[in-house]
C-alpha cells in the first residue's frame, strides 16, 4: 500500500522540482554555458575550460545577468572551480549590438598571466553561449575603452591527433542571423590527397549543427583545387554562380564559408575561386575576380 | 544390502576439482602472460618518452629563454634552426598563452590562445609530461616553461604521436594472445587427458572396493605404473588377499567348531538312545553308558569354555592388565597340575628366576602356562619329564616349556597354534583334546605383546619358547 502512494508523491516531487529551478541543472538544449575551470588535482591532459549548463531565466530576468551572476556561482560538478578569483566581479553587464559590454572591478587589473587570459575566455565564452551574442568587450574599473574578446580565438584542446588525422575549423552560413560560424571536423590525412581536397569533401558533407546549413549550394561540384604562392585556386561548377546569383544574400556567406575554411590550412593565404577553371567578374553582385582572404567580420561565435 | 557408499555427486568430483584448480591456476599464468609483459613494457615506452621529449623541450626552451620578450617573429627564427620532424605538433605562447608559433598545417592557431592544461601549468613554472596509450599509439605531452632572468615569458607544448612502438606492443601482444590460446587449448587438452586417467585409477578402485564389499574376495585390480595409486591399488590387492584368508579361517573356524560341538552331542544321543531302546540292560553296562556320557558332557563343556576363552581374547573385553609375578603363576598352575603328572608319571622340573614381572591378565597367564604344561604331561610316555624354565634376556622375560613326550612332526610344526588343528586326531581326543588349546596360547601370548615358537628337541619331544616383554625387576619379596 505504501509504495502506491509514495511513488505518485515522487513523481510530483519531480516535476515541480524542474520549475523556475536556479543554478546548474546538468545538460540541456536550450541553457546558458557557464565556463568553469578544471581542479589543479584533476589537470592531467584534456582540457582546461568546461561549460556547465545553466537554465535560462524563466522568470523574465536578463540572460546576460543571468550568466554574470552564474559566473560567480559555486559549480555543481566537484571537478570544476568557478574561475573569476572571489575578489574579482562582474559590477555590470548590458549588451550593444551583438556585443556584451562587462564592466569589471579594479581587482581584475592584478591577475596576471595566463589567469588574466582565462578569465577573459570564460567570460566570452560564456556570454556567447547566448543567442543575440558574439563578443565581448572587457571594461575594467573607469576605463573608457574596452577591449574586445571573441571566443573563436580561444583553442580549448590539441586539435591534431596524429600525421593522420586532425581536426579543423570548417564554416557553415548562418542564414538567420547572416554570419558564418564554425564547427570543428576531424579529417583524415594521407599522402594520396591533399589537404585542401580532404577539407573541400568534408565541407561538402555539410554542418553538424541543425543550426547551420551546407556550406555550398546543393549540386555544386569541386572540379579542382591546388595551392600556389599562398593562393589556393578552387574551380567549381557552374551550379555555383548560377545559385549565387539566384540568392546574393547566401551568396557572400558560401564564398566565405569556403573561404575561412580554406585559410585555415597552413600555407593558404588566399582562396581565387574560378567557374569551371576559369575566373569569372562575379557571384551574386559579389566581385569575385581576385582572390579573398580570410573575413573575421562575418564569422558569428560558434558556442552558442 | 546396506549401503556404503554415498550417491555420487558430479559437482563434488575429484575429476572436477582437479579441472576447476588446474584450470584456474593456468587461467592465471595466462593472465600475467598476456598483462605484465605488456604493461611493462608500456611503462619503459612512458619513460623513455618522457625523457625524450623533456629533452627535445629542454632545448626549445634554452634557445627561446635568450629573448627579452617572445614574438612571433623571434620565435620563429629559432624555432627554424630546430629539427623538430619527430613531433607531431609544437606550440610556443608567451606568458598570456598566446600563441606565437604553431607547427599544424591544418588550422594553425597563430595570434589565439592555447588554453591547455599542459601550457597553464608550464606557465605556473612546471614542467609537465603525459602519455597515454590506447592500443594504437603513444600520445605524449610535454610542456615546459620559457624563463628569462627568472621570469617566465612563456611555455614551450609539444605533442607526438607515436605508432610504431605502439605496433610494436601490439605484435607482441597478439603474439601473446595467440601463444595463450595455443597453451589453453593444449592445457585443457592434457588437463582432460590426466584427470581422466587419474580419476579413472580412482574410480576402478572405488568399483572394486564396492565387489570386495559384496562378498567377491577374489577380484583384484590391475596396478600400473610405480605412483602412489599403483601403491594403493597393490595394499588393496593385499587386503582382499588377507580379507580372503581371514574369511576362510572364519569359515573353517565355524565348520570345525561346529563339528567339535556336535561330535559328544551326537555320542551323548547314541548313548542316551541306546540306554533307552535297550530292554533288559544290566546295570555296569548302564554305568559304563552314564559313565560315557558324562565324558563327552565333559568335553562338550571344555570346548565350550574355551571358544568362550577365544572370543574374549578376540575381542579383548574385559580384560584386566596389571603386574603379575610369573614365577608365582607358574608354581600355581604347576600345584593344579602334579595330580595329573604323578598319574602319568611324568617328573616335572623347574628353574625359575624371581622377580620376573609381566603387564599381563593373570587368568590368561595362568591359560598359557597351564595348556603348555599339560599338553607336555598328556603327550607324553609313562616316565616322561616335562621341564619349565623363567628366565630374562634383555628386556624379554623368556618361558620355556620343553617335554621329553611324542614330538611333532615337522610337517605340523607350522599349524600347530591354528584352531582345532590336531596332529594326530585320536590320541588328542582320547587325551581329552579339541585342538584349541595352542590357539588359545597363541592368542593370548600375542595380547600380551609376546611371542611363541616350537622347536623339536634333539631326541625326543618338544620345546616351547614364549618371550614376553618385562616390566622393571623388582627384588623378593616386594
Amino acid at each position: 500500500m505504501k509504495k502506491y502512494v509514495l511513488l505518485p508523491l515522487l513523481c510530483l516531487l519531480l516535476l515541480f522540482s524542474s520549475c523556475g529551478k536556479k543554478g546548474p541543472s546538468g545538460d540541456e538544449a536550450d541553457s546558458i554555458k557557464v565556463y568553469r575551470l578544471l581542479r589543479p588535482e584533476f589537470q592531467s591532459g584534456g582540457e582546461l575550460l568546461y561549460p556547465e549548463a545553466y537554465p535560462f531565466p524563466e522568470d523574465g530576468t536578463d540572460p546576460l545577468q543571468c550568466a554574470a551572476y552564474a559566473l560567480k556561482s559555486i559549480p555543481s560538478g566537484e571537478r570544476l572551480m568557478c574561475v573569476l578569483p572571489e575578489n574579482v566581479d562582474i559590477l555590470s553587464i548590458r549588451q550593444s549590438g551583438r556585443n556584451a559590454l562587462v564592466y569589471l572591478n579594479d581587482s581584475y587589473n592584478n591577475l596576471e598571466g595566463m589567469d588574466k587570459t582565462l578569465v577573459d575566455y570564460a567570460i566570452a565564452l560564456t556570454m556567447s553561449s547566448l543567442p543575440e551574442i558574439d563578443c565581448v568587450c572587457l571594461y575594467v574599473g573607469n576605463e573608457t575603452a574596452g577591449r574586445i574578446i571573441c571566443p573563436d580565438k580561444a583553442v580549448l584542446r590539441n586539435t591534431v591527433h596524429s600525421e593522420e588525422e586532425a581536426e579543423a575549423r570548417l564554416y557553415f552560413p548562418r542564414p538567420y542571423y547572416g554570419d558564418i560560424v564554425f564547427e570543428y571536423h576531424s579529417l583524415s590525412l594521407n599522402e594520396d590527397i591533399s589537404f585542401e581536397r580532404s577539407l573541400m569533401y568534408k565541407l561538402l558533407e555539410g554542418p553538424e549543427s541543425g543550426r547551420l546549413v551546407p556550406a555550398l549550394p546543393e549540386d555544386t561540384v569541386l572540379l579542382s583545387i591546388y595551392t600556389q604562392d599562398g593562393v589556393c585556386d578552387i574551380s567549381l561548377s557552374e551550379n555555383f554562380l548560377l545559385s549565387c546569383n539566384e540568392n546574393p544574400q547566401m551568396a557572400r556567406l558560401w564564398i566565405y564559408s569556403l573561404v575561412n575554411s580554406l585559410s585555415g590550412i597552413s600555407g593558404v593565404n588566399s582562396v581565387q575561386i574560378l567557374i569551371e577553371g576559369k575566373k569569372s567578374a562575379e557571384a551574386g553582385g559579389i566581385d569575385i575576380s581576385a582572390p579573398f582572404e580570410y573575413n573575421e567580420k562575418i564569422v558569428g561565435s560558434a558556442f552558442s | 544390502m546396506k549401503k556404503l557408499f554415498k550417491p555420487f555427486n558430479i559437482a563434488n568430483s575429484v575429476q572436477l576439482k582437479f579441472s576447476l584448480t588446474f584450470l584456474v591456476l593456468i587461467g592465471g599464468l595466462l593472465v600475467m602472460l598476456n598483462t605484465y609483459p605488456t604493461v611493462v613494457s608500456r611503462d619503459l615506452v612512458f619513460s623513455s618518452k618522457q625523457v625524450s621529449l623533456q629533452n627535445q623541450a629542454g632545448v626549445m626552451s634554452s634557445a627561446l629563454s635568450t629573448q627579452d620578450r617572445l614574438t612571433g617573429e623571434t620565435v620563429r627564427e629559432v624555432m627554424q634552426l630546430l629539427d623538430l620532424r619527430s613531433l607531431t605538433r609544437v606550440i610556443v605562447t608567451d606568458e598570456y598563452a598566446e600563441i606565437l608559433y604553431d607547427t599544424a598545417q591544418l588550422d594553425p592557431s597563430v595570434g589565439r590562445y592555447a588554453l591547455f592544461p599542459e601550457i597553464r601549468r608550464a606557465l605556473s613554472g612546471e614542467v609537465v609530461c603525459y602519455s597515454v596509450y590506447d592500443g594504437r599509439a603513444f600520445m605524449t605531452s610535454e610542456a615546459m616553461p620559457i624563463r628569462n632572468g627568472g621570469n617566465t615569458t612563456g611555455a614551450v607544448y609539444l605533442y607526438e604521436y607515436d605508432s610504431s612502438q605502439a605496433q610494436l606492443i601490439g605484435g607482441i601482444q597478439t603474439n601473446l594472445r595467440s601463444i595463450s590460446t595455443i597453451l589453453s587449448i593444449a592445457a585443457i587438452i592434457l588437463m582432460m587427458i590426466f584427470s581422466r586417467a587419474l580419476t579413472l585409477r580412482i574410480t576402478e578402485l572405488v568399483k572394486a572396493t564396492k565387489i570386495v564389499s559384496e562378498g567377491n574376495y577374489d577380484h583384484r585390480i590391475e596396478t600400473k605404473g610405480h605412483d602412489e595409486l599403483s601403491a594403493l591399488g597393490e595394499e588393496f590387492n593385499n587386503l582382499t588377499g588377507r580379507l580372503r584368508e581371514t574369511e576362510e579361517l572364519r569359515r573353517r573356524f565355524v565348520s570345525d567348531a561346529s563339528h567339535e560341538l556336535k561330535t559328544p552331542l551326537a555320542s551323548i544321543r547314541l548313548l542316551t538312545d541306546s540306554i533307552l531302546n535297550a530292554e533288559n540292560i544290566d546295570n555296569e553296562t548302564m554305568r559304563e553308558f552314564v559313565t560315557d556320557i558324562g565324558n563327552e558332557a565333559e568335553r562338550l563343556q571344555s570346548t565350550t569354555e574355551k571358544l568362550l576363552s577365544l572370543s574374549r581374547i578376540d575381542s579383548g573385553a574385559g580384560l584386566a592388565f596389571e603386574p603379575v609375578d610369573l614365577r608365582r603363576v607358574v608354581e600355581k598352575t604347576l600345584h593344579l597340575l602334579s595330580p595329573l603328572a604323578r598319574d602319568r608319571q611324568i617328573t616335572i622340573s623347574t628353574n625359575l628366576r624371581s622377580g620376573l614381572y609381566v603387564n599381563g591378565n593373570e587368568d590368561l597367564l595362568y591359560r598359557i602356562i597351564f595348556n603348555l604344561a599339560e599338553n607336555g604331561i598328556k603327550y607324553n610316555a609313562s616316565g616322561g619329564t616335562v621341564e619349565i624354565s623363567l628366565s630374562k634376556k634383555n628386556s624379554l622375560i623368556c618361558l620355556i616349556v620343553s617335554d621329553s613326550g611324542i614330538g611333532i612332526p615337522e610337517e605340523d610344526m607350522p599349524h600347530i597354534f591354528s584352531r582345532f588343528y590336531r596332529v594326530d586326531k585320536a590320541r588328542s581326543r582320547e587325551a581329552g583334546g579339541s585342538g584349541l588349546g595352542l590357539s588359545i596360547v597363541c592368542d593370548a601370548v600375542k595380547l600380551h605383546g609376546g611371542s611363541i615358537k616350537v622347536e623339536k628337541r634333539q631326541k625326543r619331544g618338544s620345546r616351547f619358547t614364549v618371550f614376553f616383554p618385562a616390566l622393571e625387576e623388582k627384588e623378593e619379596g616386594q
